[in-house]
């Protein structure tokens, strides 16, 4: 064994037998425990869980197998060896089928008996070591990934802690790069269908004429090209979560089509006349405003209905105060760490200039910053000459101005999809951002924006701008 | 020998615990001849009966344990016959099979500590 005392409780109403099981069990070194009923049994096992139970089926409170049934219940973990007189093979076939870990008859062999307590204790360490991995495992996809301490990140994995504890339909909205793949799998990690599927689709990446058999799949011959059948990702997620990326960009017969699977439940892959029924969790993600989709005739209302009944917004990295430098560090640990270097920390400067920075890219982009910087940095910090331009520019300015999406090109040159976006689009989310950061004052936001009053309220018109309730009048 | 055996205070345990066992084996034998007796000639029953089967059954699982295959053997044949409804004649030959199974049992062990202290 590992030298480690390990506890075993024999159960058994006779003490001629406890006393041989237990005289044998301590002569191999083990610390033995004895209950003479369940109740006493059940009762030894909660105040301090054994290794292994060795369990008599025929006792005078309650059946063994009654017992046997709680225990492996209360304690999946726990192996329990069934010792008993009983002859008949059924209460073999019906113990092993309630989780007993092996079945020993009596009269006992000794030997026999040491060697399936011995394998009980390792199969059960084994399965106790897998378990704590399984909920470390957990652990590392869920909550604990989304680092910050900002009210802002804070209020968002509260929302989506209550979240994870229902089956209910999650809108996450918020900027490009503000973590809302990170933080769908961390819902699917921490609900209870962790155990199932999680399949992320990003609704705006795949080629237009795929997206229709991505998602339900499509039978074979049912379009050129389709020569075999095919699961779509709804299927592919069935007892688990999908994961619908980019909802904003799905195409409007497409709309329709998710809307049916959501109302209904089923599936009707391409090529089909049947519906498939499907058991799963949707987590829908946006970094556009849904409801300016659906005011502008491009987003089915009713769908937005079916998918909003759960919003949770990500807050962009510019509103997350403090969490730029924590996130920064965390970035800094990861990479340094990962191209060998042992660089720890910031320069006061370069901590100024990512602090005043304004993050389009939001954390993604911050992740890039850093890892950049930690390849090109030979010092123990990291200096303002390692950070981008446009980050170390932030240093100069007035820590107001609307960052430059050029940051949110790849490092080594390769623009992302996200770099280039339609000018209209670029242009209304700065003037969103300049109309939140001023509070709606649109005095102070065309100033800051350098632009006339007349053309703000113009362009708030042009792109359906609403005022939130709670900023001020 | 069992590899405990070698070690003389797990010795004298298992043979303390062995007499133990004999000794409540034969007041067993004794509990269940006198079920028996008042069962007359029809089939023990009721809590009366379901005490013959416990003993009966103790001593079948433990019997073999501590290195007595007959006490088991018939300790079996006993419980089986009770749950098969055998009246309290047929209960009682076999009960008297057992107690002298446990006395034959008990004489080998007495002569196994006779002949270690003695040396032969």
């Amino acid at each position: 064994m590992d030298g480690v005392m390990h506890r075993i409780l024999i159960v058994d109403d006779d003490p001629d037998l406890r006393q041989l099981v237990e005289l044998h069990l301590r002569s191999e070194g083990f610390d033995v425990a004895t209950a003479a009923t369940a109740a006493a049994a059940i009762a030894a096992t909660s105040e301090k869980p054994p290794a292994t139970v060795i369990l008599d089926l025929m006792l005078p409170d309650r059946s063994g197998k009654e017992v046997l049934a709680e225990l492996h219940e209360r304690y999946p973990s726990l192996p329990i060896l069934i010792l008993t007189a009983l002859r008949d093979v059924s209460d073999a076939v019906e113990c092993m089928r309630l989780g007993a870990s092996d079945y020993l008859q009596k009269p006992f062999d000794r030997t026999r008996l040491v060697t399936s307590v011995k394998n009980a204790v390792t199969q059960g360490a084994l399965r106790q070591r897998v378990e704590n991995l399984a909920t470390e495992l957990r652990r590392r996809e869920g909550f604990a990934t989304i680092i910050g301490t900002s009210t802002s990140i804070r209020s968002a994995v509260h929302l989506l802690g209550r979240a994870a504890t229902s089956d209910v339909t999650v809108l996450l909205e918020g900027e490009s790069g503000t973590g809302k793949e990170v933080a769908a799998r961390a819902i699917h990690a921490e609900s209870v269908r962790h155990d199932g599927p999680f399949i992320a689709v990003n609704c705006g990446a795949i080629p237009e004429g795929l997206i229709e058999s991505e998602l339900f799949g499509h039978e074979r011959g049912s379009f050129t090209g389709a020569t075999s059948a095919r699961r779509g990702s709804f299927e592919q997620s069935d007892g688990g979560t999908i994961f619908l990326d980019e909802i904003g960009e799905l195409r409007s017969d497409l709309q329709v089509r998710l809307l049916r699977v959501l109302q209904e439940r089923a599936v009707q892959p391409v090529g089909s006349t049947a519906s498939r029924p499907i058991d799963v969790r949707v987590i829908a993600a946006t970094n556009r405003d849904l409801r300016d989709e659906v005011a502008a005739g491009r987003f089915r209302e009713d769908l937005f209905y079916r998918l909003a009944v759960f919003p949770v917004r990500l807050p962009a990295l510019c509103e997350r105060g403090s969490d730029i430098l924590l996130l920064a560090n965390y970035f800094v640990e990861r990479y340094a760490k990962r191209n060998r270097k042992s660089i720890q920390s910031f320069s006061p400067e370069a901590q100024r200039a990512l602090e005043r920075y304004r993050w389009p890219g939001n954390v993604r982009e911050l992740e890039n910053v850093i890892e950049r910087a930690i390849i090109l940095e030979d010092d123990s910090r990291i200096s303002l000459a390692s950070l981008p331009p446009e980050v170390s520019a932030a240093l100069a300015g007035n820590g107001i101005g609307i960052g430059s999406s050029s940051s949110a090109a790849a490092q080594d040159g390769t623009p992302q999809r996200e770099a280039i976006v339609p000018l209209e689009e670029e242009e209304r989310r700065i003037i969103r951002r300049a109309l939140e950061l001023s509070n709606w004052n649109i005095q102070e936001a065309s100033r800051r924006l350098r632009i006339g009053r007349a053309t703000i309220y113009r362009k708030i018109e042009r792109y359906g701008l609403n005022r939130p309730a709670h900023a001020l009048a | 020998m069992r590899a405990y055996e070698k070690d003389p205070e797990l010795r004298a345990e298992f043979a303390r615990l062995q007499r133990g066992f004999l000794e409540s084996a034969i007041s067993g034998v004794d509990e269940v001849l006198q079920i028996i007796d008042e069962a007359g000639e029809a089939a023990p029953a009721g809590e009366a009966g379901r005490r013959l089967r416990t003993i009966a059954h103790g001593l079948r699982g433990a019997g073999g344990s501590y290195g007595f295959d007959a006490v088991t053997g018939t300790a079996g044949e006993l419980e089986e016959a009770f749950l098969a409804g055998k009246p309290a004649p047929a209960l009682r030959d076999v009960a008297i099979g057992l107690g002298a199974a446990v006395r034959a049992a008990r004489s080998s062990v007495e002569a196994a500590v006779e002949a270690r202290v003695t040396g032969d």
